[in-house]
């Protein structure tokens, strides 16, 4: 007491506000550190004031979404936000409260984790799936718990343990063609022991069109020695490196991996360069692997070789020749993009003419064909997605991923059985609660934001249209993040 | 007393300018640590006040 009598008023003036700096400073670095490894961050509509920038911001593209400070409507699929964190987190669970204003062309919404920044890839976890929503009422529900909700078409099981061991075995009831062809999936991991008995390797597979950018393929493989040569270009278009990464699964495990740095980091003026790249191993057993090729887009596949005539690309593919191309599918959909007008023109698909009149433009073409389908384009360099797989020849086409309940799905087609992984929204006079729950350990964190995409498929808006009449009114979007703690990282 | 007020307010004058500074280096250090809670436009602006009410004081 006698030290603060002593000083004058000055002295008391500074020393009060020395304090007050010390403790904003003492608060920022707690919010930097987050030393509990547990923070939630919030944003909601409307909004009553907002000091700062906020957590979660930069809703783009503009032309999918409007932000007017009363709503966040999403009018057009994808778009994406950015989440900024201090630090990295290890989990996350994400709340949105929205209104639904979607008609039944878009059954499904979904949220996702940019996962790798240069294949573009996300994990996507279920918000709402109105098919499921619907069936879970009609079906007889074999489960139904939190971890797995399994439906039948007809009252085939009434014990699940019956129903995982015919399943293990492969043999289903009212399945005769085996689970891969009746049981739909989703948000669901199905092990499946895709064979080919007495398979016959006729000829190896060689690439006969390039194709630009990531892409997945599932290989048929004999128990022996392998070996996959690839080349590629870096066309050096854009000024960031390219590295390249290829990842061989069996069972989604890495059995063998392998990366090309590149160190081509201004690559301004540089002409393209040729990368080559081999792996081999042994395979221990006749069956699937998935082979998964990680590069950007300015890199091209020139050319791809594998010990294997069954060879299918997964969801996604880019061939880029520039010439005209004949591919085969499963999907009853193609979604066609293509980023030069020059490729603009007819595609067939299932048999019937479908026009891509427009560049930077996805359109989806659908056909009531079933079975393997052939599609036939007059100029390439288009992006072609579904959810299916793509090969280049019929007999080489094979899709070992049993169906999933995306809104394609038909009621009373092949899928006899649904297996899901997936809680209903909770709805509270027409406003729905849904969360998602992500591992954040694994996900693309960069300049301290992780990039999400809320994901309504098939919601599509014309740009000549003054009003949207289908939309997403989102209310509420909640993080909730959980890390280490400061102890924990300071001892371990 | 209206030297005291002189006093108090070049005092806050100097405290806004601190923090101006410390809020700077601290964005500077760890970009958005601030910006996401606090707009330093804010902070900003009430260092402009208080610094014309410290020439209007003299």
């Amino acid at each position: 007491m006698k030290f603060w009598a002593e000083l004058s008023f000055l002295a008391k003036l500074r020393l009060f506000f020395v304090i007050i700096l010390l403790s904003l400073m003492a608060i920022i670095l707690y919010f930097k550190i987050i030393p509990f490894g547990q923070i939630t961050y919030e944003r909601h509509w409307p909004t009553v004031l907002r000091s700062g920038k906020g957590f979660i911001y930069d809703f783009k593209p503009q032309e999918r979404v409007t932000d007017d400070g009363q709503s966040l409507i999403i009018k057009a699929d994808p778009v994406y936000f950015s989440l900024f964190t201090p630090r990295r987190f290890d989990r996350a669970k994400v709340t949105i409260k929205y209104y639904n204003h979607l008609t039944a062309a878009t059954p499904i919404i979904e949220l996702g984790l940019l996962q790798d920044k240069i294949s573009g890839a996300y994990n996507l976890q279920p918000l709402q799936n109105n098919i499921l929503d619907s069936l879970r009422f009609s079906w007889p529900r074999l489960e139904d718990s939190d971890q797995r909700l399994i439906l039948q078409a007809g009252k085939y099981y009434s014990e699940v343990a019956d129903f995982e061991s015919d399943l293990a075995a492969g043999h289903l009831r009212n399945c005769p063609a085996g689970p891969t062809s009746c049981v739909a999936v989703y948000n669901y991991h199905l092990s499946s022991d895709y064979g080919v008995p007495d398979y016959v390797r006729l000829t190896p597979f060689s690439l006969s069109h390039p194709l630009r950018g990531s892409h997945q393929f599932y290989v048929y493989l004999k128990k022996n020695l392998w070996r996959l040569d690839l080349s590629f270009i870096n066309e050096n278009k854009d000024r960031v490196a390219d590295p390249i990464i290829v990842n061989v699964y069996d069972d989604g495990k890495i059995i063998a991996t392998q990366t090309i740095v590149d160190d081509n980091l201004n690559p301004t003026g540089v002409a393209s360069e040729e990368k080559k790249m081999s792996l081999s191993g042994t395979v221990l057993h006749d069956g699937v692997y998935k082979v998964e090729i990680k590069i950007s887009d300015d890199v091209i596949i020139s050319s791809l070789q594998i010990p294997s005539d069954r060879l299918s690309f997964v969801n996604k593919i880019w061939p880029a020749s520039a010439g005209a191309l004949t591919l085969f599918t499963d999907a009853s959909y193609i979604q066609a993009r293509t980023l030069d007008p020059v490729n603009l023109g007819n595609i067939n698909f299932g048999g019937q003419d479908f026009n891509l009149s427009e560049a930077y433009q996805q359109f989806t073409f659908a056909t009531g064909e079933p079975g393997i389908k052939e599609l036939q384009l007059s100029k390439d360099d288009i992006t072609l997605a579904n959810n299916g797989v793509f090969a280049f020849s019929r007999a080489g086409l094979f899709n070992p991923a049993p169906s999933k309940v995306d809104r394609f799905f038909v009621e009373g087609g092949e899928a006899k059985y649904i297996i899901a992984n997936y809680d209903r929204p909770i709805n509270q006079d027409g406003l729905k609660t849904a969360s998602a729950e992500f591992d954040m350990s694994a996900a693309s964190y960069e300049k301290g934001k992780y990039t999400f995409l809320i994901s309504v498929p098939g919601l599509e808006w014309a740009s000549d249209s003054d009003t949207v009449d289908t939309f997403l009114d989102i209310k509420e979007i909640s993080v909730e993040l959980n890390g280490k703690t400061l102890w924990q990282k300071i001892w371990r | 007393m209206a030297k005291n007020l002189a006093l108090i307010s070049r005092e806050i004058f100097y405290f806004f300018s601190a923090t101006l500074v410390v809020a700077i280096i601290l964005e500077l250090i760890w970009p958005n640590v601030i910006l996401s809670y606090f707009n330093l436009n804010y902070l900003l602006l009430i260092w402009l006040l208080s610094a014309l009410v410290v020439i209007f004081k003299k």
